[in-house]
C-alpha cells in the first residue's frame, strides 16, 4: 500500500513514516505543507494520504481543507487525518459526504505502531477509522431528538465501535461477547437506522454516518 | 414698555382739537400708570406671582380703563372750564358733578393703589436675593421712586396745596418715568450677566458630580484591572503547577524506566520488556495530560469553527449529559467567543464537581447586540459564587468586556449560571 505523509513536524513526520515503513507500508512521499502535501498527491496517486490538521501558514485547519481537496479531486486517494485534538464538528465536516476510506484520529494514535498501520490499511481499503475520543464525545452528548434513541444501549455501544472501524471480531474481543452476538447487535442497528440494503461494509460505512449526523 | 411708549402719547393726543382723537387721549392719559405697575410688579418675568400682586394689577387696570371710560361718558370738557377744547362724542348725559365725582374718586383710589404699588415693590425688592437684586433694583428703585413722587403729588393735589409744589412733585415724577425704560434696559443686561452666572454655577456644580462620579469609576476600573492581572498571574501559576505535577514528573518517571530497562536489557530481557511497556503508558499519560492542559488554555476549535463547535465538544467530555440548546448562527467577535466559552466550560466544570446533577442545559442567544449565556443544571443547588475563584475571575473577565455574570443557586432547586455581554459599537 503507497502512502503520503503530510507532518510541518518533522520529528513527528519523520517517526511516522518510520514506523509505517516497519508495518510494511510504502512511503512514497513527505510533505511539510498543504500545498506540498496536494502537489506530491497528484503526483504519486497514493492509496492513502496521512495528513496532520495543522499545518503552515496559518497553523489552524490546513490539513482538513487540504484533505477535503484531494477527496473532491482524487476520491479514490483515501486519507487518514491526525489531529492534536480531536473534534466532532471536524469529523462531522469530513464525513459530510461519505466515510468510505477516510479516518480521523487524534495524532497521540501514532505512539501505537499497530493501532496506526491498522487505520491506514483500513481507509485504504475504503473503510473508516473514527477516534475513539469523538465516538465517546458523540455518545457523551444529551439529545432532545435522538435518531439514535431507538436504539439499546449495548446497539450504541456496538455502533460505536463500529464507528471506530473495528471489525466484528475486534467488537466481540472488547465486548467480551461471542462475534454471534455481535452479528445479530449489527443487524438489529441496521434494522432500526432503516439503512438500505446493500454489502455489509457499505451498511456499515451508513450507519456510522447516519451516527455522525446527529444534531448538536 | 412698548404699550407704555404708546399709551404715554395718547397722553399728548388730549392736547389736540379734534373731538374723537382728544377723546381717546382723555381717556387713555391714565393708561400707561397701570401698564407701568404691571411691568413693576412682574419684571423681569412677567408673571403674577402673588394674591397682593394680581390684585394690584386688577385694580390698577380697572381704575384706568374701566372708570376712565365711565367718567368719558358724562366729562363735558367745555363745562369744566376747558375753553377750547372739542366737544365729547362718546358722551351720554353732560353731568358736571357725576363726571367730577368721578374724577375724585379715580383720585382718591389712585392714592392708596399708587402707595401700595411702592409698598409691593419694596416687598419685591426686600425679599429678592443678591443675584436677583442685581437685575430688580435699577427697575424697582427707578419705579418706586416714580409712584413715591406721584403719590405726593395725588395727596398734594388732593390737600390742596399750591399749585406750584404740586406741579413740581408732579414734574419730578414724570421725570422718574422717563427714567424707568433706561431702566428696565439695564436691568434686563444685568440680569442676563446673573442668568449666566447661575448658569455658571450649575455647570460647577454638575462637572463637581461628573469628576466624583468618574473617580468613582476609576477606582472600579483600577481594582478591576489589578484583579484581571492577577487572575493572568493565578492562572499562570495553575498551568506551571500542572505541568509540574503532571507531564514533567511523568516524563522524568519514563527517563528513570527507560534507563532501568537498558541496564536490564541484557541481563533481564523480558523485565526490560515490561519496563518498556510501562513507558509507552506513561507517555501516553503525559501527552493526554498536556493536550488537556493546552486544550484548557485554548481550545482550537474554537477559533477556527466558532462557539457552535467548541460547544458540541464540551458538551461532550461533560461528565454529566449536556445538550446545547441554542447558539448564535453566525460568528461573534473573538473576545465574546471567548469569554462566551470560559463561562460555560467553568460552569459546567463546576456542573461535574459539585452539582450531582443529572442534566445540564446550555443556551447562547444574541439579542439586541448582547450575547447571552444561560448554564442550567437540575442538581443540589447551593453554590456560592464568591467562594470560588473560578466563577469570580470570569466576572472580572467580563466587566473588562463591560459584561456581567449572575448565579443563581437556591439549595435544592438547582444552580443557573447567566452572563450577558454587550458586543459593543
Amino acid at each position: 500500500m503507497r502512502v503520503v505523509v503530510a507532518d510541518d513536524s518533522t520529528l513527528l513526520r519523520e517517526g511516522v513514516v518510520r514506523l509505517l515503513e516497519e508495518a510494511g507500508l510504502e512511503v512514497v512521499g513527505q510533505a511539510a505543507d498543504a500545498e506540498e502535501l496536494l502537489r506530491k498527491v497528484r503526483a504519486h496517486k497514493p492509496d492513502v494520504a496521512v495528513v496532520d490538521v495543522r499545518m503552515p501558514p496559518t497553523h489552524t485547519d490546513e490539513g482538513l481543507r487540504a484533505a477535503r481537496e484531494i477527496r473532491a479531486e482524487l476520491p479514490e486517494v483515501a486519507v487518514l487525518v491526525l489531529s492534536q485534538y480531536v473534534e466532532v464538528a471536524y469529523a462531522r465536516e469530513l464525513l459530510a459526504e461519505s466515510a468510505e476510506g477516510l479516518g480521523y484520529l487524534l495524532k497521540d494514535r501514532v505512539a501505537d505502531v499497530e493501532a496506526l498501520a491498522d487505520a491506514v490499511r483500513r481507509v485504504g481499503g475504503g473503510g473508516s477509522a473514527l477516534d475513539p475520543e469523538v465516538v465517546s464525545e458523540m455518545l457523551g452528548r444529551a439529545r432532545r431528538d435522538d435518531p439514535l434513541g431507538e436504539l439499546t444501549p449495548r446497539e450504541r455501544e456496538v455502533l460505536g465501535l463500529m464507528a471506530e472501524g473495528r471489525t466484528n471480531a475486534a467488537i466481540a474481543a472488547e465486548l467480551v461477547v461471542t462475534e454471534r452476538a455481535v452479528e445479530k447487535h449489527v443487524t438489529g442497528i441496521f434494522a432500526k437506522l432503516d439503512l438500505p440494503a446493500g454489502s455489509e461494509d457499505h451498511r456499515r460505512v451508513l450507519a456510522v454516518l447516519r451516527f455522525l449526523d446527529q444534531p448538536g | 414698555m412698548t404699550a407704555v411708549g404708546f399709551t404715554w402719547f395718547l397722553q399728548a393726543l388730549g392736547a389736540a382739537d379734534n373731538a374723537v382723537v382728544f377723546t381717546i387721549g382723555s381717556l387713555g392719559s391714565v393708561l400707561p400708570f397701570a401698564i407701568i405697575i404691571q411691568l413693576l410688579v412682574t419684571f423681569p418675568e412677567g408673571r403674577l406671582r402673588t394674591l397682593a400682586q394680581k390684585l394690584l394689577v386688577a385694580v390698577a387696570y380697572f381704575v384706568t380703563v374701566f372708570m376712565q371710560l365711565v367718567w368719558g361718558l358724562f366729562a363735558d370738557p367745555a363745562r369744566e372750564g376747558c375753553e377750547g377744547c372739542p366737544e365729547n362724542p362718546i358722551r351720554i348725559h353732560g353731568h358736571v358733578g357725576l363726571g367730577e365725582a368721578i374724577n375724585t374718586a379715580e383720585g382718591l383710589i389712585a392714592i392708596p393703589l399708587v402707595a401700595a404699588t411702592v409698598g409691593v415693590v419694596f416687598r419685591r425688592w426686600r425679599g429678592s436675593d443678591a443675584a436677583e437684586r442685581r437685575a430688580l433694583s435699577p427697575v424697582l428703585g427707578t419705579g418706586g421712586l416714580a409712584f413715591a413722587l406721584l403719590f405726593a403729588q395725588l395727596v398734594l393735589s388732593q390737600a390742596g396745596a399750591p399749585q406750584g409744589v404740586e406741579t413740581a412733585a408732579f414734574v419730578a415724577a414724570v421725570a422718574a418715568f422717563a427714567c424707568m425704560p433706561v431702566a428696565f434696559l439695564v436691568g434686563l443686561l444685568r440680569s442676563r450677566i446673573g442668568r449666566d452666572e447661575e448658569i455658571r454655577t450649575a455647570l460647577s456644580v454638575e462637572n463637581e458630580q461628573l469628576t466624583t462620579e468618574l473617580r468613582a469609576k476609576l477606582a472600579e476600573l483600577r481594582a478591576s484591572r489589578a484583579r484581571i492581572v492577577e487572575a493572568g498571574y493565578e492562572e499562570r501559576r495553575r498551568v506551571e503547577r500542572d505541568l509540574h505535577d503532571g507531564a514533567q514528573q511523568r516524563l522524568m518517571a519514563v527517563a528513570m524506566t527507560l534507563r532501568l530497562a537498558r541496564g536490564k536489557l541484557a541481563s533481564e530481557p523480558e523485565l526490560s520488556g515490561s519496563l518498556l511497556d510501562e513507558s509507552i503508558e506513561e507517555l501516553g499519560a503525559a501527552t493526554a495530560e498536556l493536550r488537556e492542559l493546552a486544550r484548557g488554555i485554548h481550545p482550537a476549535v474554537l477559533t477556527d469553527r466558532g462557539l457552535a463547535a467548541a460547544l458540541g465538544g464540551l458538551a461532550g467530555r461533560s461528565p454529566v449529559p449536556v445538550e446545547v440548546v441554542e447558539t448564535p448562527a453566525e460568528r461573534l467577535p473573538a473576545a465574546v467567543e471567548s469569554a462566551t466559552y470560559f463561562v460555560i466550560a467553568e460552569a459546567l466544570t463546576n456542573v461535574g464537581r459539585y452539582a450531582h446533577a443529572d442534566t445540564a442545559t446550555v443556551r447562547v442567544a444574541r439579542n439586541d447586540g448582547v450575547v447571552e449565556v444561560e448554564v442550567r443544571d437540575d442538581g443540589v443547588g447551593g453554590a456560592n459564587p464568591a467562594a470560588g475563584t473560578g466563577l469570580r475571575g470570569l466576572g472580572d473577565r467580563l466587566s473588562a468586556l463591560d459584561g456581567e455574570l449572575t448565579v443563581e443557586s437556591p439549595a435544592g432547586g438547582g444552580t443557573v449560571v447567566r452572563s450577558r455581554i454587550p458586543l459593543g459599537g
